[in-house]
């Protein structure tokens, strides 16, 4: 990650000021809470659902577990996790957007499924649980949003119990040249104009296509997760590397 | 990823059937947190069965033992689950148990008194055309890794889960299998395409240079 110098940070492919991420990235999400669900199913042509099970199918999840699910937005992973966590276990969806958090309560509560879930609002670098206290924590389509990535994976670390396993599905560099290709087209010209068309906001969608540009690739991610204390570090690409599967175990 | 979606798309279509049927559900709830797991032996079918309030959740991995694994053919499942006498002990008809031979059997009783038809059920996921038809096609996408034809099958498995809300007949499974193969000719044949197009542009270039 290339910065102009400590003060300013990306936001997409602009340069802001560090403290003003977060209310850049605030907007954009409550400007498209509402419409989320359905966008994701619009660009990703429903594959996220895949990628999001195999995810599931990877983290180990099993009844009595303590899961956090960290930049949970609208609860996709959550509900999964707490049908198989079962009566005994707990999950915790956590997010920084207060109108994201409502649409993921709203969405859980009208699915049935709340008995055995927390809401938090949290700020993923700096995360208010105690140390050693979850068995899984995920982060899917989080970690780019976050301003300083390598205080939220130590703020993670920190809570994860030993033993424990992180798991950062976020999006990440195809090394597939025509894929590429297609994929820059649809970012940069269907996307926005997708999220124009049913978010009625072309803005916050741009800076989603921006964001995953900016974000870093496979083996610089899971340096920085080796530098945040996890070993094991592994990465599995999805979809030729669009998405990335990473994890980590604490030691 | 196209077994997942099919795995994806059978679970849903389970849980919206079962999302009126009250009875099975809280018979489900209380089997909350045990684990099955089916193996089909002849057709490349390895699923994790995890029952829950809303009904069930299926995983194609699951990282520790079951509590039950049910292992035998698609005849002998698909036997089990339709024999007329619903009460008699099917499990063991063929189907070998391993694990809690209890919870399989109140697992075969919640299923055999559910509202759902299983056989239809797992005819449509179980038949040459998904079993087969659908995995070989998956697995030439895959071999040669094109992953256009990759995503678009995967859409279009997408499309069947979301668009479609209950399991459509086997007919128009048919149907919609002849559309992805000739689909699948098409991006094949646009693909061909392309790559004349790059080699006429890089000769060009390289008699201009
Ligand atoms: C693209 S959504 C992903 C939601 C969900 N995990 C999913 O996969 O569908 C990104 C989420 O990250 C949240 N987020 C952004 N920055 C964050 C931070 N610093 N701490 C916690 N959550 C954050 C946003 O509010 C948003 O809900």
């Amino acid at each position: 990650m290339s910065k102009a110098d400590n003060n300013t940070t990306d936001f997409g492919y602009k340069e802001v000021p560090r403290e003003d991420k977060v209310k850049h990235v605030a907007d954009v999400f409550h400007s498209v809470a509402a419409k989320y669900d359905v966008m994701n199913d619009l660009m990703s042509g429903g594959i996220h659902r895949i990628w999001k099970k195999l995810t599931i199918e990877q983290s180990g999840a099993r009844a009595g577990m303590k899961i956090l699910d960290i930049a949970g937005g609208t609860g996709d992973l959550t509900l999964r996790f707490s049908r198989i966590v079962g009566k005994t276990g707990h999950v915790t969806l956590a997010d920084i957007n207060d109108s994201m958090l409502k649409v993921g309560r709203d969405k859980l509560s009208d699915k049935g499924a709340v008995a055995n879930i927390d809401f938090v609002q949290a700020n993923a670098e700096c995360l208010p649980f105690p140390d050693n206290h979850f068995d899984i924590i995920t982060i899917a389509f989080g970690l780019r949003n976050v301003t300083d990535k390598d205080a939220a994976l130590r703020s993670m670390q920190r809570v994860l119990k030993p033993g424990g396993k992180l798991m950062v599905l976020e999006f990440s560099k195809t090394n597939n040249p025509l894929l590429s290709g297609v994929y820059d087209f649809y970012s940069f010209n269907v996307l926005p104009k997708l999220g124009q068309a049913i978010a009625g906001d072309a803005e916050s969608y741009r800076y989603l296509a921006e964001s995953i540009r900016m974000h870093p690739d496979q083996e610089t991610l899971k340096g920085m997760m080796q530098a945040a204390d996890f070993v094991n570090c592994k990465f599995q690409n999805m979809t030729g590397g669009v998405v990335a599967l990473h994890t980590g175990i604490k030691p | 990823m196209l077994q997942t979606a099919l795995t994806i798309f059978l679970e849903s279509s389970v849980n919206k059937l079962l999302a009126t049927d009250n009875a099975t559900l809280s018979a489900l709830e209380k089997l909350s947190g045990k684990v099955f797991e089916f193996k089909i032996t002849d057709a490349p079918i390895h699923l994790f069965l995890l029952p829950h309030s809303s009904g069930i959740e299926l995983q194609q991995n699951y990282q520790h033992p079951a509590d039950t694994c049910l292992t035998g053919s698609i005849t002998e499942f698909r036997s089990l689950i339709t024999a007329d006498d619903k009460s008699s002990q099917l499990f063991g008809n063929g189907v070998n148990i391993s694990g809690d031979v209890q919870l399989a059997n109140k697992l075969q009783r919640i299923m055999a008194n559910a509202l759902i038809d299983w056989e239809g059920l797992i005819a449509n996921y179980s038949s040459d055309v998904i079993a087969h038809q659908l995995f070989n096609f998956g697995k030439a996408a895959f071999e040669q890794s094109s992953l256009t034809k990759e995503s678009l099958s995967l859409n279009l498995a997408e499309y069947l889960q979301e668009e479609i809300q209950t399991l459509p007949p086997r007919p128009q499974i048919d149907g919609f299998v002849e559309d992805i193969d000739s689909l699948n000719q098409q991006v094949e044949r646009i693909d061909a395409r392309i790559t004349a197009i790059e080699q006429k542009i890089l000769s060009a270039i390289k008699t201009t240079a």
